[in-house]
């Protein structure tokens, strides 16, 4: 009986994770999105064409020009990126408990390639 | 105003792609594409964020109502993200036209998958990978008994996924489509089943690409923001509807949608 249970409980804990995640980076976005709003008043014009600029210079500029709201965008938006990668964090760790180590590798390597792809991202 | 129009479509397609199990990417990288002229590249890193808003958002509901298959989820997201990473790499590579054309092939395709029937076809006989896995499992019915059910042909499920993570990546949509036609055709999960695993799955999937996005700069706030909005408003509230509001008649339209838009988007790439 207990056995059975012990799936819900980790559907459960998944579910509140990602509903609480949900929840901070929407509120994040909504309060940048309202702050940054002000400052762009034709926003999509700029975006016609592709041009490759590094995330650090948009955020220093961000800096520079006192844009918080579009920084609070920016974490915002970091926290959903993050997400999925939590996600499998604690699903990693919530199968180790249970001891079922494939899963747990499984989840592991999930994860390492997540990670592997923000490192390729700050590399190129 | 621009900006309102934007999340009013948003909310659209997050309802939309909570209650059909695809990701709203489909109707994001149209919308900015075709009706706000946005670079194809933007659009797409912009969809990749929604596809995360919709999978999180809608995925905490389905977890807890038990329609999802975390085991399944986990094993096959390992080929997703792998595929993800390829296609991140290859995305570079393709240019804008090839993008539009993908784009719109992919939209047909979806729109004839939509129109099949997806009838519950029980697996016959649990796989061996999902037997030595452990992948069978059970959801809660109508009258609130639990109906068990095991898995099919794993290994063509695997493959896939594999190919959903590179069309994920190259596109920025979730793929949910081809997840979803994997999960009932190949390996026979109920259709409740499959739509919340899919649902759970593509979340990672863009998640394999949009970090590498992110951090090279691509996704830019004053486009992804207000998706992102937009997009778990509408999942959250689709999540929420999926056993109220009557399926058939609202896939039909959004087929139709999707024809259109996929004859605008191929005739943009061979412009």
């Amino acid at each position: 009986m207990r056995k059975a249970k012990e799936p819900k409980k980790m559907d459960q804990a998944i579910g509140r994770l990602l509903g609480r995640g949900v929840l901070v980076s929407g509120g994040l976005l909504c309060l940048g999105w309202v702050l940054s709003a002000q400052y762009s008043a034709d926003p999509f014009v700029r975006f016609q064409s592709y041009e490759r600029i590094p995330l650090r210079s948009l955020l220093q500029s961000a800096v520079s020009q006192g844009q918080w709201g579009l920084l609070l965008c920016y974490i915002g938006l970091f926290v959903l990126v993050a997400l999925p990668s939590l996600r499998v964090a604690l699903t990693m760790v919530l199968f180790l408990r249970q001891k079922q180590p494939i899963f747990a590798s499984i989840a592991a390597f999930v994860l390492v390639v997540l990670i592997a792809s923000f490192y390729f991202g700050i590399q190129l | 105003m621009e900006q309102i129009i934007l999340i009013a479509c948003s909310i659209v397609a997050g309802a939309l792609g909570a209650l059909l199990g695809l990701g709203g990417g489909l109707i994001v990288v149209p919308v900015l594409t075709l009706g706000f002229n946005v670079d194809i590249r933007y659009a797409i890193t912009a969809s990749l964020i929604s596809v995360i808003a919709t999978s999180s958002g809608a995925a905490a509901s389905f977890l807890k109502q038990g329609f999802t298959n975390l085991r399944l989820a986990v094993f096959l997201e390992s080929a997703t993200v792998s595929g993800a990473l390829v296609g991140y790499f290859l995305a570079g590579k393709v240019p804008n036209s090839g993008l539009f054309i993908l784009f719109g092939g992919i939209l047909l395709f979806s729109a004839l998958m939509m129109l099949r029937r997806r009838d519950e076809v029980r697996a016959s006989v649990d796989h061996p990978w999902s037997k030595r896995l452990g992948f069978a499992g059970s959801y809660p019915g109508h009258s609130g008994k639990a109906i068990s059910y095991g898995v099919e042909n794993v290994p063509m499920g695997y493959f896939w996924m594999f190919f959903a993570g590179i069309l994920s990546a190259l596109l920025g949509i979730g793929s949910g489509v081809l997840k979803v036609l994997a999960m009932d055709s190949a390996m026979r999960l109920p259709l409740k089943v499959s739509s919340a695993t899919s649902n759970l799955m593509i979340g990672v999937t863009a998640a394999g690409s949009a970090g590498a996005y992110f951090l090279s700069g691509d996704i830019r706030p004053e486009i992804a923001a207000p998706v992102a909005l937009g997009i778990l408003i509408g999942s959250w509230f689709g999540a929420r509807a999926m056993t109220v509001i009557p399926l058939r008649p609202m896939r039909l339209l959004f087929v139709g949608v999707l024809l259109v838009v996929s004859a605008q988007m191929i005739y943009r790439g061979l412009r």
